[in-house]
């Protein structure tokens, strides 16, 4: 108890100290409280714009403008902000999590920010039968491409969730678990969503869920809503990859919308196993070009939902930019 | 650690000068406190201070042996060794004897040899090995080929790999009755479903692979450019993209074939990683051989006519084959062989369906029938049958053949059930003139043509009838009342019966009708109606009066899912139940709904928290009664919601006195910590860990503290009077109910009109987000009647809270709906369907699947809470493989059981006790090996708790010295209860174990069997319709119209009793059960692989696996601070 004790004090000065020593070799270390924020952005063709500045944003939570502590671009390493803007490579140094803290490890800053951890969570059921197996080669070309420096889970469900494999940087594994996958019957989509979303919130970093499925939902308590809501709160972006055509369910259509376009994520439609490998690429190049931020929240007594902005400094050619980003979070109890 | 060391240094330093005799008694008086993990250790300290010493090493040995610990045979045989040169000749037969049994239970045949050689030397002769087998009926099996591995095959028909291979085809059979056929319309006829179609399709596959395997049955691709790749790729329906090497991926090409590929779980991540890397792949596809019961010939399995199908295939194609199949191997190995012998195979696959319902307790002794009713009721079964127990194949054939199975039925039925209940029923005379009644003038179509047993309450009847102190069945209120009702038009349709009624001078007239009433599933209302009051006077010290029972029959369509409410005390007095009866449907008439709802919600949330206190011992006798009566009483003439609020304040209130609350105490945080089930815990630990997971629910529905609501009450009637109001308590409340969140906000139109929501549930949730209390507090500042009136807004959030503090305490182990859903008390729909009123009715599920609703909701009353909430939640559990299909009915009744009992009451010595009785339970089995007397007690004593097919399996288990096996067939409460009935029936048994058991049972009233029962029993709401717990001892129910699998469940009393074993051996306090038994059940459940609805042994198998796990695990230590 002691050790942790000394072990948080420590945790929390680390950040700010680290800025003005200066030192040759500039440490940095984690605290559980760090927001990890991603965000694309992309011009008004849809391209997305490369090659920005950590000066070039203002990140703002509920109003209150946040020191960026770390930025990288797609799945280069992570850099630590200086207080001038620059840029400079981080020297891990493992940390150990407070006591209480369950489940949320503190691991080498290197390792949390190193590639994004993807959720794959693949349908099951009995409504995905007829086009399980090009569906299942689709997932299998997605994990396949993923960078060497991302993780991936592949979970499946139909009525209930079934973890086929764990996290993990090893292809073959996540391939196995995927070709594993039995075809079950009633549809729980809503409430494998929230389990898978209740398994990424205890990783720390980067992370992102991707729901593949046609929509229908037979069997789930939870609706769609209470399940965003869980992703906004914890600052999971849902990507969704529907093989139903968009017009097909126009309610489904709604919801999928709704809850990819409000976690950060991205819908897709795709009933064609080619649509569904280009929708797989869509999601790759979105996590290859996107940027990612962290940082220490400044003191703000609201412990409820959060909301974050982030904002871009005007372009002196009149360009007009969008940034597709999470809305917000809700801290946890004790941070 | 250094407090550790500190207290071994001062354990050694204790013992010395201390004698081991002494030690001995102090470990068992640690023991009796809780502390054996303390006790152990001075144990272990008294040896190593004195390795030589006989007392110790046999104190310690004892001890370990006691506790089921995986060292005791160590123990036992250091203390063996000193006791080879200086101990007596009675104290070494003894000890060799004990490690001889141990050595068979632990499987360690080595030792066993070495022992039992030992044994004999010293002159005893009671112990034989090898086994001296009983001669019983082995089931003879040949064998059929499956193509290709066992697992695949397995995927592809759902059924768990862990099964007996013996068990497989009858899993197999089972399947294909359930779920290989279906209906072709309204001509008739069956065709295949898809299940058995994607079978047929593997099994094509299967033999493909095996074509292309050659002569040694082994796929072996040596390289990615041979022939061979692309044939094998052309089978299982994909091709290479890319050329060989690094980049190869497969991809699909023909789905049909890619489907049975993956879904048989072909390993094709493997091979595609072979190919990459241009390594071997090989897969053996060497046929499966699979035991078949009587062999293939005696199923028809070579047809010369079909010499295109395999045996396997035509066993799958003919689901009666599959059904005769089924039930065959359900019936006791004896009575089997006699049927198929004597009886020829066209003739009795005409009776499959009965043999498959009601020939489970098939039972054949030294070639006779064994009758339910023994000696004095033979005779008239054979009258009744039509043939001679003498000859079982023809008695059993005709007990069939009678009446399309109502005989039968009625032979199952009595045959399930023992003591007095049974020898009333079995008295010939009126065994005969039952049946008569049961069967009825038209026997079409027999109880065993639906899916299920269709005469379930006739089962439930004869399992749960009671008898007076005369021996005559105990009427409820007496025969009078029956009369009259079954003569009334509005309960039985019959017109004989209603004609004969009013002529009937006995309570037999009246059991003899209820038979006849069982017939139907549906038109039975009044032997419910019987069963239900029955249970409601065998709880009752006192029995109901016919005012009262003539009450609760005409309140039964209404008010029946209540009357385990009505159950719970003992005493409530039939004044109380009058009172609620009138009450519960005045409040349901109100016109207002919204007044309507929130009576009805905030008097079943306040009745829900004095059941749950009642239960617990929190509230007792007089008390209870009274608590009860106020209550009611505070809801007669209720008009306004300020009415409404006042009164259920005022309740809660008392609520808090009954329960030794103080005014001064917060409201919410008293409540809540008697909802952990006890006033005071020695150790706060484990209840404030109960306590904290109940906040966490209260948290995350958002719901307002009775605290808040009772201080923005009062300030408001201050601010009345002229005082000032907190406008911090007003601004935070205001902004908690700003967070109130409606399911609609984010929708879009066309979402908000396909939702259906229940009938007032949205307008509940709405008035109470419209709600702007501070605005309303400022605007009638200057009113003192406004503000008064403003209480009325408080209402709805009272009653939340209250159904909130009922929904916190059943809430499951792992329970995710209750802490995602913010809304989910709020949205109990007290209300239910246009057009009907569930405000009373069972606590129902609906909702599931979000495109019509919002999510799952609760409707109806309180009344099943623990099981709806179960329900729920069970779908939010991670199987450890892939889908388990005992889901349905099973699991919501397991968690029920870990969620409703508490385990504060029990005391080390009462959980020991009953650990100590399951090891007694092993301990006699293995010694049954070497004992062929104690074998046919054993095996005499589990006949009374256990089926025959069962006992018969045991037997033979047995018979073949295969401990490992006999002892996996048994229960936990079957071993509990063949212990405790041979230790008292056999005095000569002796061990350390029995004799403490027996030390026990003179000494401590504690341990009595009523105490036991009401400690480690499950409660059974379905079959006695309360939530008391009981051990009950039936044998485990089958499925049933109705019910499914949940009477199965609830006669499942093994979970209970294994955990206080498990937590026992883990030297646990008794109290930490209130912690482990739900996550415990959790873990069972989630690893639970069954193949089909009755498939129990799926259930023991994972509920061993995680007590081993637990005992094993090097953790494997008390949860919380032991104390010690």
């Amino acid at each position: 108890m002691l050790l942790s004790l000394v072990m948080v004090l420590l945790v929390g000065v680390a950040v700010r100290t680290a800025g003005l020593a200066q030192e040759a070799d500039p440490v940095f270390r984690v605290d559980t409280n760090l927001v990890v924020l991603s965000f694309t952005v992309t011009d008004d063709k849809g391209r997305y714009v490369n090659g920005l500045k950590p000066s070039d944003f203002r990140i703002l939570e509920d109003g209150i403008v946040q020191k960026i502590a770390t930025f990288s671009e797609g799945n280069q390493p992570a850099m630590r902000v200086r207080d001038d803007g620059g840029l400079e490579p981080i020297v891990p140094v493992r940390a150990s999590a407070p006591e209480g803290a369950a489940g949320r490890m503190a691991e080498s800053f290197a390792d949390t920010l190193a590639g994004t951890n993807v959720f794959v969570l693949f349908d099951t059921s009995n409504y995905m039968y007829r086009g399980f197996v090009y569906a299942s080669d689709a997932v299998a070309d997605f994990v396949r491409g993923l960078d060497d420096a991302d993780s991936v889970a592949v979970y499946t469900f139909s009525r209930n969730l079934s973890r086929a494999t764990n996290l993990t940087r090893n292809r073959n594994d996540a391939i196995k678990g995927l070709r594993g996958a039995v075809v079950g019957d009633d549809s729980a989509l809503y409430n494998a969503l929230l389990l898978t979303l209740r398994d990424a919130s205890k990783v720390p970093g980067r992370k992102v869920v991707i729901v593949f499925s046609n929509g229908p939902d037979s069997a789930s308590m939870v609706a769609p809503d209470d399940v965003r809501r869980v992703a906004e709160e914890e600052g999971i972006p849902l990507y969704v990859i529907s093989t139903a055509e968009a017009n097909q369910d126009r309610i489904s259509t709604n919801v999928f919308k709704r809850i990819a376009e409000r976690t950060g994520g991205q819908a897709y439609f795709a009933r064609s196993w080619q649509k569904q490998v280009e929708a797989f690429e869509a999601i790759r190049e979105d996590l290859g070009n996107s940027y990612t931020i962290t940082y220490y929240p400044q003191v703000n007594t609201n412990m409820d939902f959060r909301e974050i902005s982030v904002e871009l400094k005007p372009d002196p050619r009149g360009k007009k930019y969008r940034i597709r980003a999470r809305p917000g979070y809700k801290p946890r109890p004790g941070s | 650690m250094r407090i550790a060391v500190f207290v071994a240094a001062l354990l050694l330093l204790s013992l010395h000068g201390i004698a081991a005799n002494e030690v001995d008694q102090q470990s068992r008086q640690l023991a009796r406190e809780g502390k054996s993990g303390m006790a152990l250790e001075r144990l272990q300290a008294a040896v190593r201070e004195n390795p030589d010493d006989l007392d110790s090493a046999r104190a310690l040995a004892e001890f370990l042996d006691r506790f089921g610990s995986p060292a005791r045979a160590a123990a036992y045989d250091q203390y063996w060794r000193l006791l080879e040169t200086r101990g007596s000749a009675d104290e070494k037969r003894k000890v060799l004897r004990r490690l001889s049994v141990l050595s068979l239970e632990e499987d360690n045949r080595q030792s066993l040899e070495r022992y039992m050689q030992l044994y004999r030397q010293t002159g005893a002769a009671d112990l034989a090995w090898p086994v001296t087998a009983t001669g019983a009926t082995k089931p003879t099996y040949g064998e059929i080929e499956i193509p290709g591995p066992l697992a695949a095959f397995a995927r592809m028909t759902a059924i768990t790999p862990d099964l007996d291979p013996e068990q497989l085809m009858s899993a197999l059979a089972r399947n294909v009755v359930i779920s290989g056929f279906r209906s072709s319309g309204p001509e008739g006829g069956m065709i295949e479903t898809e299940y058995l179609r994607l079978v047929f399709r593997y099994l094509e596959h299967a033999r493909d692979l095996t074509k292309l395997a050659g002569s040694s049955k082994v796929l072996e691709i040596a390289q990615c450019e041979t022939r061979e790749t692309g044939e094998l790729l052309k089978i299982l329906g994909y091709r290479m993209r890319g050329g060989c090497g690094g980049e190869v991926v497969l991809e699909t090409v023909n789905p049909t074939k890619a489907f049975v590929t993956v879904d048989s779980g072909f390993p094709l991540a493997e091979l595609e990683e072979a190919l990459r890397t241009n390594r071997p792949f090989r897969y053996d596809m060497t046929p499966t051989r699979v035991p078949v019961l009587f062999g293939p010939d005696y199923w028809q399995l070579k047809d010369e006519s079909k010499a295109d199908k395999s045996p396997i295939e035509l066993f799958l194609s003919d689901p009666a084959r599959c059904r005769m199949y089924l039930s065959i191997a359900k019936l006791e190995s004896g009575a089997a062989e006699l049927l198929r012998k004597e009886v020829e195979y066209e003739k009795l696959r005409a009776f499959a369906h009965v043999i498959d319902f009601y020939g489970g307790m098939f039972h054949v002794v030294d070639g006779k029938v064994v009758t339910p009713g023994g000696a004095r009721s033979v005779s008239k079964w054979e009258s009744m049958v039509g043939g001679s127990v003498n000859k079982p194949a023809d008695f059993f054939l005709k007990l069939m053949a009678r009446d399309d199975g109502w005989l039968a039925s009625y032979y199952d039925a009595l045959s399930r059930i023992e003591g007095p209940v049974k020898s009333y029923l079995t008295e010939p005379a009126r065994m005969e003139r039952f049946y008569d009644a049961l069967r009825g003038r038209i026997t079409s179509p027999g109880p065993a043509r639906p899916v299920f047993r269709a005469n379930t309450d006739m089962l439930i009847f004869t399992h749960r009838l009671r008898l007076d102190g005369d021996g005559k069945p105990h009427v409820p209120g007496g025969l009078a009342l029956w009369k009259s009702m079954v003569a009334d038009k509005k309960f039985v349709e019959d017109k004989r019966l209603r004609r004969a009624a009013p002529g009937w001078q006995e309570a037999d007239d009246l059991i003899a009708a209820l038979f006849g009433l069982s017939r139907s599933y549906i038109d039975n209302v009044p032997l419910k109606i019987f069963v239900a009051l029955s249970e409601m006077n065998r709880l009752r010290d006192k029995p109901l009066e016919p005012a009262t029972v003539s009450s609760l029959i005409d309140y039964y369509p209404q008010l029946q899912a209540q009357y385990s409410l009505l159950s719970e005390l003992p005493t409530l007095t039939d004044d109380a139940i009058q009172l609620f009866l009138t009450t519960a449907p005045q409040l349901s008439k109100g016109r207002n709904e919204q007044l309507r709802g929130d009576a009805v919600g905030s008097l079943q949330g306040l009745l829900g928290l004095w059941q749950v206190y009642v239960r617990h011992g929190l509230l007792e006798g007089q008390a209870a009664n009274d608590l009860f009566l106020e209550i009611l009483n505070a809801y007669q003439n209720v008009g306004t919601h300020q009415q409404l609020f006042d009164q259920t304040r005022k309740c809660v209130e008392s609520l808090i006195a009954a329960t030794g609350g103080a005014k001064t105490d917060d409201p919410q945080a008293h409540l809540m910590a008697l909802l952990a089930g006890t006033r005071e815990a020695g150790d706060s630990q484990v209840r404030d860990r109960q306590i904290r997971a109940m906040e966490e629910v209260m948290s995350a529905q958002r719901l307002m503290t009775l605290g808040e609501i009772f201080t923005l009450a009062d300030q408001l009637v201050g601010a009345a009077s002229g005082a000032a109001i907190d406008t911090n308590l007003v601004n935070r409340l205001t902004a908690k109910i700003g967070r109130i969140q409606s399911a609609r906000s984010s929708m879009s139109t066309e979402e908000k009109n396909a939702l259906s929501f229940g009938r007032f549930t949205e307008d509940h949730i709405e008035r109470e987000r419209k709600v702007r209390l501070r605005a309303e507090v400022d605007k009638n500042a200057n009113s003192p009647e406004k503000l008064l009136e403003l209480r009325e807004v408080l209402m709805p959030h009272l009653r939340d809270t209250l159904v909130g503090l009922n929904y916190a305490h059943y809430a499951p182990p792992g329970g995710q709906i209750l802490l995602t859903n913010g809304q989910f008390v709020r949205y109990h729909d007290f209300a239910g369907l246009q057009s009907n009123d569930y405000s009373w009715a069972p606590t129902e599920l609906v909702g599931v699947g979000w495109s019509a609703t919002s999510g799952g909701r609760l409707m109806g009353s309180l009344s099943e809470l623990p099981y709806a909430l179960a329900q729920a939640e069970q779908n939010f559990l991670i199987p450890e493989k892939e889908q388990a299909l005992i889901w349905g009915d099973l699991v919501p009744q397991m968690l029920l059981t870990a969620t409703v009992p508490r385990w504060w009451k029990v005391t080390p010595v009462q959980r020991h006790y009953v650990a100590l009785l399951q090891r007694a339970g092993r301990s006699l089995l293995a010694e049954s090996m070497l004992n062929s007397g104690l074998r046919a007690s054993f095996l005499g004593s589990l006949e009374r708790w256990s089926s025959p097919h069962r006992v018969a399996e045991t037997r033979l288990a047995l018979d073949a010295g295969n401990v490992r096996d006999a002892e996996q067939k048994m229960m936990p409460a079957e071993l509990f209860r063949v212990a405790y009935d041979l230790l008292a029936e056999r005095a000569d048994l002796s061990s350390p174990l029995y004799d403490e058991i027996r030390q026990l049972q003179r000494t401590e009233s504690a341990v009595d069997m009523a105490v036991i029962s009401d400690l480690f029993g499950t409660p059974k709401p379905a079959l006695t319709r309360s939530y008391r717990r009981e051990l009950l001892g039936l044998r485990t129910m089958p499925t049933l119209m109705g019910y499914s699998s949940r009477l199965m469940a609830e006669t499942w009393e093994s979970s209970a009793l294994y955990w206080a074993e498990v937590s026992d051996r883990l030297h646990m306090r008794p109290e930490e059960l209130n912690l482990v038994v739900p996550e415990w059940t959790r873990e069972t459940v989630e690893g639970i692989f069954a193949t089909h609805l009755e498939d129990w042994p799926a259930l023991l198998r994972s509920m061993r696996k995680v007590g081993e796990s637990k005992t094993t695990a090097p953790s494997a230590q008390p949860m919380v601070a032991n104390g010690q």
